[in-house]
């Protein structure tokens, strides 16, 4: 279904004719997102500049009966913002402005189009702070963050994006504006619409506008990067820290795939003969930073730790940090196809997640690296393969089929912070289970009965 | 121009393949900054190679 002319003249006269993209060389690069092998032409790309004009599009598109996908920087890693086919594209990233610091109740307030990283720069600049790290936070939009509910590497100690969320301005489906939640930290009013937006992947409304909740800056930090012989033993240092009833900010693993792929892209100075790299970050009060972090490498060495690195300034600590953020890019760098999956599993699980994922990988023949949050069991599986070969490509459909059925076997989860999407769509119906895929279903048909916003995502 | 548009086409496209179209060049380009069209990026360039 293609938009036609009428609709696109009616777009120009809504967000102004430079806002509207149609020719096909500015449509290619909005044909994809961050999600490997997925690709669907739009018909049209419109930038909005306001919540007004969102609400007039997305009126049109029930009046002419078009799909809307709405997005932001599109790097999304579940497909959630691949357009439909001929459908339109809904930019937000020119809605970028922040519209209130309340220092009194630590909340900002920011249009959808705002980057995660200058959300988390104006915070400190206030001497607060914004957790969500999502992995594409120099870039990604916050609307982006809220519609795929994004985590990070600091979800163990600071949760993810819903735990910051105090309010939201939606267009919804038919073009009503509507605001849910407030300042407040308790309001019990209703149901708490906005946590259903959250993580709604832009099937449900358009979020415009984004009320955060910020915390104290953390007065210290301390890093360190603890190198094993074996995944267990990373495994179990992790286990022991959460027992000591430490909760750090970071505890992230790299295996022996992903080490080598880091050194070679950003000589940090790894060492290449372990199996398995644990960086740790402890922040809070000094006196207790220093106490945890001490603890921390006791325990590192006691589960037999080759070397524990620890960060000696600011300097250190994010060269540390870096080895962990590079690494989907430098996985990405050896083969021309790289696919980055989420499954996740509860922390317990973990070292046994990791030694089926090795397993798998072996007995399908293909080259895979595995990284991740090792403190909150979201760990990222990735396999490195070239989309031109059929025959390896299903073998890589297969070996993932098995490892979100041992994920799901041992109590976890298909997707931990990237979506559903396109990606995972024909795995959800069997995680969710027919009650949860009816009361789905039903949601959405309620708010958008005629099917405009992000069809044939998430489920049908 | 001459030399640099043969090496294009020696080009093997499994190098163009290597963007993985993550986003992660749009902070740092400047062009993209400037209009925040996609097109005017290292991600929307590599594709319409």
């Amino acid at each position: 279904m293609s938009l036609g002319n009428d609709t696109l003249a009616k777009l120009r006269e809504i967000v102004g004719a430079d806002n509207v993209l149609t020719s096909k060389e500015d449509l290619i690069p909005y044909s994809f997102d961050g999600t490997a092998a997925l690709q669907q032409m739009p018909g049209a790309v419109a930038f909005a500049r306001s919540t007004e004009q969102i609400a007039a599009v997305l009126k049109l598109a029930n009046q002419n009966k078009f799909p809307v996908v709405t997005r932001g920087s599109g790097t999304g890693l579940s497909g959630g913002s691949l357009p439909v086919s001929e459908g339109l594209v809904l930019c937000l990233v020119k809605m970028d402005k922040i519209l209130e610091l309340d220092r009194a109740n630590l909340t900002m307030l920011v249009e959808a189009g705002v980057t995660t990283l200058t959300i988390s720069d104006a915070a400190t600049a206030a001497g607060l702070f914004y957790p969500p790290d999502p992995g594409s936070m120099k870039i990604s939009t916050i609307g982006g963050n809220v519609a795929e509910n994004s985590g990070g590497l600091r979800g163990l100690k600071y949760g993810i994006t819903r735990n910051y969320v105090m309010g939201l301005e939606v267009v919804l489906p038919d073009g009503e504006v509507c605001w849910m939640g407030n300042k407040c930290v308790k309001d019990v009013a209703g149901y708490s619409l906005r946590d259903l937006f959250i993580g709604s992947e832009g099937t449900l409304g358009v979020i415009t506008k984004v009320l955060l909740r910020l915390i104290p800056k953390p007065q210290a930090k301390k890093t360190m990067v603890a190198t094993y012989a074996a995944m267990d033993q990373a495994a179990q240092t992790v286990s022991d820290i959460i027992a000591a009833q430490i909760i750090p900010c970071t505890l992230e693993f790299l295996d022996r795939t992903t080490i080598r792929c880091v050194e070679d892209f950003a000589k940090v100075g790894l060492p290449l003969d372990c199996e398995a790299l644990l960086l740790m970050e402890t922040d809070g009060h000094p006196a207790a930073v220093a106490e945890e972090a001490a603890k921390m490498e006791e325990l590192a060495r006691k589960n037999g730790a080759k070397e524990v690195r620890v960060a000696q300034d600011e300097a250190e600590a994010t060269k540390l940090a870096t080895a962990r953020r590079s690494a989907f890019s430098a996985l990405a760098r050896v083969a021309p196809t790289t696919i980055l999956e989420d499954a996740t599993v509860p922390r317990s699980e973990l070292a046994r997640m990791i030694r089926f994922v090795d397993t798998v990988g072996k007995k399908y023949n293909l080259k895979v690296g595995t990284f991740g949050h090792m403190g909150d069991g979201n760990l990222h599986p990735t396999f490195l393969t070239d989309e031109r070969n059929k025959e390896e490509m299903h073998r890589v459909e297969e070996a993932f089929k098995e490892i979100f059925d041992e994920a799901i076997r041992l109590g976890g989860t298909i997707t931990g912070e990237h979506g559903i999407g396109l990606a995972k769509k024909g795995i959800l119906p069997k995680f969710a289970g027919d009650a949860q895929m009816r009361v789905l279903r039903e949601l959405r048909r309620a708010l958008d009965p005629n099917g405009i916003l992000n069809p044939g995502k998430m489920f049908d | 121009m001459t030399p640099r548009l043969s090496h294009l086409k020696d080009l093997d496209y499994s190098v163009v393949q290597q963007c993985m179209h993550c986003g992660l060049c749009l902070p740092t380009c400047p062009t993209y900054d400037a209009t925040k069209l996609e097109r005017n990026s290292p991600r929307g360039f590599v594709p319409r190679i």
